[in-house]
């Protein structure tokens, strides 16, 4: 559209008396808009997509360190029992040494 | 309406429930027209100002408060904040201090300014700039711009085919311009 043709449009438009806007004009922007309001709600979509995408793999790399964290406490605990019972044995064996030592004097 | 359905329109509303917005639409854009009209009466400018608070109340529907208001009080917030743009942009431009004579001899050239197309003057004068052409000339004019029909309905509603409705423009279009620098001539000899 030229500039002459644009003027002119607006010119011709002043001699409507209506005080309503023509319909063709209300369907068009109607349809226009309907039409945003959609690639607008694809857009939110895609962006919650997106973040349960990032929310999904935090979710997995938190599972992991739970049970990498299990995991260590276990084998820690299972350690600690096993020294404590080794400890135990070490005691026995030395006090089970004296005992046979202090034995074989006396007899 | 009642308070419950009320709501679950208000709450389809802000999620952009598109039957919920053709409804409000449709409903709205007539009032909005008529209130930049009577504001400023430029249809032009009015449909500029009606698309431009609608896409603006498109854009924010996420933003939409139902407990600050129903969406009719919230759209002409919106376009009363339009208007306020407006005004400023208006404030800052200079006038045309009653020399409309010399912008609708330039209207080959430059865009009106809206202050032209808004004065009683200009409105008496494209009046009978048509008045003066021929019956054919106004009828696809006032169909085009005033109507806002499209080439091929003209077509159908005049009985000739699309490209006669093209030609009938184009020279009905001419036409005007040169009855309105004819009239505008004769207003400055007067």
């Amino acid at each position: 559209m030229t500039q002459s043709d644009e003027n002119i449009s607006r010119l011709v438009k002043l001699d409507d008396d209506s005080n309503k806007p023509n319909k063709a004009f209300v369907k068009s922007l109607i349809n226009n808009a309907l039409g945003e309001l959609k690639q607008l709600k694809i857009a939110k979509k895609q962006e919650i997509m997106k973040v349960s995408w990032w929310e999904k793999a935090a979710g997995w790399a938190a599972m992991f360190a739970a049970a990498c964290g299990a995991w260590l406490a276990i084998t820690v605990s299972a350690l600690l029992k096993i020294n404590f019972f080794l400890e135990a044995i070490v005691v026995l064996t030395t006090f089970f040494n004296w005992l046979t030592y202090l034995g074989g004097r006396v007899l | 309406m009642t308070d419950g359905s009320e709501q679950l329109s208000q709450a389809g509303f802000a999620e952009g429930d598109a039957d919920i917005w053709r409804a409000f639409l449709d409903r709205e854009i007539p009032l909005l027209y008529g209130m930049f009209m009577n504001r400023w009466p430029n249809p032009s400018l009015a449909e500029e100002l009606v698309q431009k608070t609608v896409f603006d109340a498109v854009r924010g529907c996420g933003s939409y408060d139902p407990s600050k208001g129903n969406p009719e009080e919230w759209i002409f917030g919106i376009a009363r904040n339009n208007i306020r743009l407006e005004m400023r942009k208006r404030a800052s431009q200079p006038s045309v201090n009653g020399d409309i004579s010399r912008c609708l001899e330039l209207i080959d050239s430059k865009p009106l300014p809206n202050e032209v197309l808004e004065r009683k003057e200009t409105s008496v004068i494209v009046h009978s700039a048509l008045n003066r052409l021929e019956s054919k000339e106004q009828a696809i004019l006032k169909a085009k711009y005033i109507e806002g029909l499209p080439a091929r309905d003209i077509a159908q509603q005049m009985g000739v085919k699309e490209k006669a409705v093209h030609n009938l423009l184009y020279r009905a279009r001419i036409s005007l311009r040169e009855e309105l620098k004819r009239i505008v001539s004769l207003h400055k000899k007067e």
